[in-house]
């Protein structure tokens, strides 16, 4: 059973720590110069403010970081996170040429998932690659999946809605944890508590405090997270290929604000509208997994069975006897 | 051409003569070498749960060979190699939930390996130290094997040992968020059969 306390607490410090920098760049200046210019740019603020918000969370999590990485997780977290905000950043000063961004971009989407499986059972040691023509399709797969959604994202990001976006994926890397959990890896679906709100806290203050802000970075950096978490979850976890498929996918429903009849309405209705229909295919899921879980895990953590899932918390809040 | 034949004849001599001193000296120096029996062996372990009473499970599916030689037990070798897959607790959800990565990560670290580096005789049986991998982790430990009595069966040499050891989950690099109602130390308990190829 997961430790609610713990998780609480790891959201609580992700929060806070967002919003600090958030509030530290939007009021603070390049110079003396008191002209509104002289700011720091909404896209850099929200960038920039994902890192502390997802390093608290971690630390107070207690994840431990050690190099080289040893497992899915921790090269997610080691070298596929820091890549794509390194390349997000880059992307977001005006001198660098578009073709260069997604030409790194396009690197990541390509080697995300092969990074993932290093040294796992899904890779053969007598090649090159560690691949075999079947595990090398998935990976193209997988590239051609993720790039689909960052195109349609980025289309719909120049749209009304485009604040809209980052909070979706925020709900989907939170569904996906959620996913990850009831299928058994508590750790793994723990992970995306910090992702999921150091995504939602800075556009949700940039939209509180009305600034105009392109999210295409912040965008970039949720996909990629939504995909590996999915990805480690499907791997090295036991949440189903279906499960994954919709999640990720799930962002993606957002294209209804294309249509007449929602582009007609107000932005505000329009917005909520795309993130209530993201939410279906999520609950949809959730509600299958928990299912799966009331029948296949709850024996264990029912009073009359021994339990492995059982933490300390639990126990506590639960007034068993502590360990 | 007689001469030939003669020469012919005089090296295939030879060498049936030089293979023959080479497989009796083979015989009489070599170490005994045995693959693990799965059928007549076993690798459990049990850890405490909420410190008041044992989990039990095993491992199904274990490999391993040895090469015992009596004459200079030094160069004695022992390799085992444990399938973390085959986790088996009586309890189908708790053992896919040890699979996972939050315990045995066996998509990761699909194997539990010891692999011996030096081996010393001692009475009843042998020390063995050697490399113990699990968890992407090794650590250097010594176990004390007991046994080693060979008998022949059904036209099969056969040699048993047995040993106990105590690992700690945590210098395992286990997630630490995973260790508290189970202990973190673990014991396994090894009785193995090997025979002879």
């Amino acid at each position: 059973m997961p430790d609610l306390l713990l998780f609480l607490k790891a959201a609580v410090f992700s929060v806070s720590a967002s919003a600090v920098t958030v509030l530290a760049l939007t009021f603070c200046r390049w110079t003396a110069d008191r002209a509104i210019n002289n700011r720091p740019p909404a896209s850099a603020v929200l960038l920039v403010s994902f890192v502390p918000g997802v390093w608290t969370g971690y630390w107070s999590l207690g994840f431990s970081f050690q190099w080289p990485p040893g497992n899915a997780l921790a090269r997610f977290l080691e070298i596929i996170l820091p890549a794509i905000v390194l390349i997000e950043l880059v992307a977001s000063l005006q001198k660098v040429p578009r073709a260069a961004v997604w030409f790194l971009r396009t690197i990541v989407a390509a080697v995300c998932g092969r990074v993932l499986w290093h040294e796992s059972v899904y890779l053969v040691a007598d090649s090159w690659s560690g691949l075999t023509s079947q595990t090398a399709l998935v990976l193209v797969g997988c590239l051609l999946s993720l790039m689909m959604v960052w195109l349609i994202l980025f289309r719909m990001a120049e749209s009304a809605i485009a604040e809209i976006l980052p909070l979706g994926l925020a709900l989907c890397i939170q569904a996906s944890g959620l996913a990850i959990m009831l299928a058994g890896y508590i750790k793994g679906g723990a992970a995306a508590i910090p992702l999921s709100t150091s995504l939602a806290v800075p556009v949700l203050m940039l939209l509180v405090m009305r600034r105009q802000c392109d999210i295409r970075g912040l965008l970039g950096i949720g996909i990629v997270s939504l995909f590996s978490l999915l990805f480690i979850g499907r791997y090295f976890g036991a949440v189903s290929s279906t499960q994954s498929v919709v999640i990720f996918f799930a962002p993606c429903l957002a294209v209804v604000s294309w249509l007449p009849i929602v582009r007609r309405r107000k932005p505000a209705v329009a917005r909520l509208l795309c993130l209530a229909l993201i939410s279906v295919p999520l609950l949809i899921v959730l509600t299958q997994a928990k299912s799966a879980f009331d029948k296949r895990m709850a024996p264990l953590i029912s009073d009359s069975c021994s339990s492995i899932l059982l933490t300390p918390a639990a126990i506590a809040i639960r007034g068993e006897a502590q360990p | 051409m007689i001469c030939l034949k003669t020469l012919r004849r005089l090296f295939l001599a030879t060498a049936v003569t030089v293979g023959g001193m080479a497989s009796t000296a083979s015989t009489a120096f070599a170490a005994d070498e045995y693959v693990y029996d799965l059928v007549h062996s076993s690798v459990s372990f049990k850890a405490r749960h909420l410190d008041i009473s044992w989990i039990h499970g095993r491992f199904n599916e274990v490999d391993g060979k040895f090469s015992i030689d009596r004459q200079d037990p030094a160069k004695s070798t022992f390799l085992l190699t444990i399938k973390a897959d085959s986790v088996d607790t009586a309890n189908p959800a708790r053992d896919e939930h040890l699979r996972q990565p939050d315990y045995f990560d066996t998509k990761q670290f699909p194997t539990i390996e010891f692999k011996s580096k030096s081996v010393k005789a001692i009475e009843g049986g042998y020390e063995v130290t050697g490399d113990f991998t699990m968890h992407g982790t090794t650590k250097e430990i010594t176990i004390t094997l007991m046994g080693g009595k060979e008998i022949e069966s059904r036209g099969v040499k056969r040699v048993g040992f047995s040993t106990e050891l105590k690992l700690k989950r945590s210098d395992y690099n286990f997630d630490k968020g995973a260790i508290g109602p189970i202990g973190d130390e673990a014991i396994v308990i090894i009785d193995c059969e090997g025979m002879s190829k």
